[in-house]
């Protein structure tokens, strides 16, 4: 009868903790942070006209209101930047590429502080949304040769700060590497000119340079990583290997000699 | 007989000259020893431009290896030195931007390394600090200043690049403009290191110092005794890079016969078939 209550119990147990453990798993598992690209609102936002009045062809690129430009509108739909390149030009034709230049700031140096959110934590969904529209602007540089230094420029600021995001992140915790989401982005990047550079672990670096025969740098680089305390113990392992195979030896030899 | 003796001897000499493969005027090798470390000195001038420099950065678009493309290029070479240069990851692609003979290998910057290296296509090697922002290109004989921080530069500069043919790696800047760069927060592995110093001699004529030191030190100790040796060879040091002594620690010299040196300081412990990238200086 008790044995009958215990078995019920254990299985009421078990069924249990299955479901929580399925639940958390499930729950886990879930997008991360989704919420960064949720923020980005999908509306046209603010265009460069609206915020031209006192600038001048001095003090463009210093008095243009980016933060009010950027808004919460981040990454921005690629035509209206194309719009208002062409007002900018418009307006300063005495200025070498000033639409371009402006723009490329606005979407470079003067947006990061605004999504920086995305590099200080490994957050792989919202870097492949940063990702996938840097990339955009790559196939635009072909279309549009007129801006494509442009886009090239802003491309280029964003592929390089995801690379540069993802090697933190991977040095930070090494089995990074092994993540699906990360190998995809690291190999995206990685097919654009802009590799993440990925660091092994020590046993890994023992394992390649063992299958590469690179004996000499194997042996340095293991002495070179020793704690003092194993350097004497190797040290005394040696001595100790060197007597007890001399003391064999001459056993042996006494041996024969007998 | 006497004449005989002497025009067997001058012959040979001639015979001898026309077999060397580059003028000791140019080249000095010296071995060093201060305070029981032991210092090998690779000294090269640039006066008429017969000294050059060769960087191997990556394999080739066809796969072909570093060593295979070192070897089909340097059979009419006469080769003074050839070292391994920068680092490389755990994929084997160099760390930090490198552009090899104008085809972009990584253009992804490497912010702890603030040295960037153009090798040109006339043999020439310049080192420029990326922090400071003011690197000058030559463009059709005029002279380009850009800064790599501004994103419409930087597309400039990758432009040149392939245009110009150029080879572009990026490496610890040690010693620059007179100062000392590294600090003792510096790598603290304790290794043998190699460096290249550039330095211009009281004649405005460059010169090129490849110095090697096979002893266990740091970056930060191993610079400061470096740029304290070659105060004895130069007073003016235009910049020192770190050469790479890692897992791909190879380095050959070769004397003006052009055997390959075997004493020690002038090897390194891997072959260079095992190097990754190559920085060969050659003569013309």
């Amino acid at each position: 009868m008790l044995s009958s209550f215990f078995k019920r119990s254990v299985i009421v147990f078990l069924v249990l903790y299955f479901v929580v453990t399925i639940t958390w798993i499930l729950s886990s598992n879930s997008i991360e942070n989704f919420n960064v690209i949720r923020s980005m609102p999908k509306s046209r936002g603010v265009s460069a006209v609206s915020l031209i009045d006192g600038l001048t062809a001095q003090n463009f690129m210093e008095a243009f209101p980016y933060e009010k430009y950027n808004g919460t509108n981040l990454f921005k739909d690629i035509l209206d930047v194309k719009r208002d390149i062409t007002t900018i030009d418009s307006l300063f034709p005495g200025v070498e590429l000033a639409g371009q230049q402006l723009m490329a700031e606005a979407l470079t140096n003067k947006l990061m502080p605004s999504v920086q959110n995305i590099f200080k934590e490994y957050n792989p969904d919202s870097l492949l949304f940063v990702l996938e529209w840097a990339e955009s602007l790559k196939y635009y540089a072909v279309l549009d040769s007129k801006n494509s230094i442009f886009y090239e420029a802003v491309s280029d600021f964003w592929l390089g700060e995801i690379s540069k995001g993802l090697t933190a992140f991977q040095h930070e915790k090494k089995s990074l590497k092994n993540d699906f989401r990360f190998q995809f982005l690291a190999q995206r990047c990685a097919f654009q000119k802009y590799p993440v550079n990925i660091k092994g672990s020590k046993i890994e670096k023992f394992k390649n340079s063992l299958l590469s025969g690179n004996w000499a740098h194997l042996i340095k680089a293991t002495w070179n990583d020793l704690s003092l305390f194993f350097k004497w113990l190797v040290l005394f392992a040696f001595i100790g290997t060197f007597i007890s195979f001399f003391f064999f030896l001459r056993r042996v030899y006494n041996k024969f000699k007998k | 007989m006497g004449k005989r003796f002497y025009l067997v001897v001058l012959g040979l000499l001639i015979l001898l000259n026309g077999f060397s493969q580059y003028d000791q005027n140019y080249v000095s090798l010296t071995t060093e020893t201060v305070e029981g470390e032991i210092y090998t000195v690779v000294e090269m001038t640039r006066k008429d431009e017969r000294v050059k420099v060769k960087y191997f950065a990556d394999k080739d678009q066809d796969g072909k290896s570093v060593y295979q493309r070192y070897l089909n290029w340097s059979k009419n070479k006469s080769i003074i030195s050839v070292c391994s240069g920068t680092y490389y990851d755990g994929n084997e692609i160099p760390v930090g931007i490198c552009i090899d003979d104008g085809y972009i290998v990584n253009k992804s910057e490497e912010n702890l390394m603030d040295g960037l290296v153009i090798v040109y296509k006339t043999g020439g090697i310049v080192a420029s600090d990326l922090k400071e922002g003011n690197l000058t290109v030559q463009n059709n004989g005029v002279s380009t200043p850009l800064n790599l921080r501004n994103g419409f530069d930087r597309q400039k500069f990758f432009n040149w690049s392939v245009s110009n043919n150029a080879t572009v790696f990026q490496t610890h800047l040690l010693y620059y403009k007179n100062n000392l760069r590294v600090g003792s927060n510096g790598s603290p592995v304790v290794r043998e290191r190699r460096f290249l110093a550039v330095a211009k001699d009281d004649d405005n004529y460059v010169r090129y110092y490849l110095v090697n030191l096979p002893s266990g030190n740091t970056l930060f100790n191993a610079t400061n005794k470096i740029v304290k040796l070659l105060g004895s060879y130069t007073s003016n040091i235009l910049f020192v890079i770190n050469l790479d002594t890692g897992a791909q620690d190879s380095y050959q010299v070769r004397d003006y016969l052009g055997r390959v040196k075997l004493e020690k300081g002038f090897t390194g412990p891997l072959s260079l078939d095992k190097a990754k990238n190559l920085l060969v200086f050659y003569f013309e």
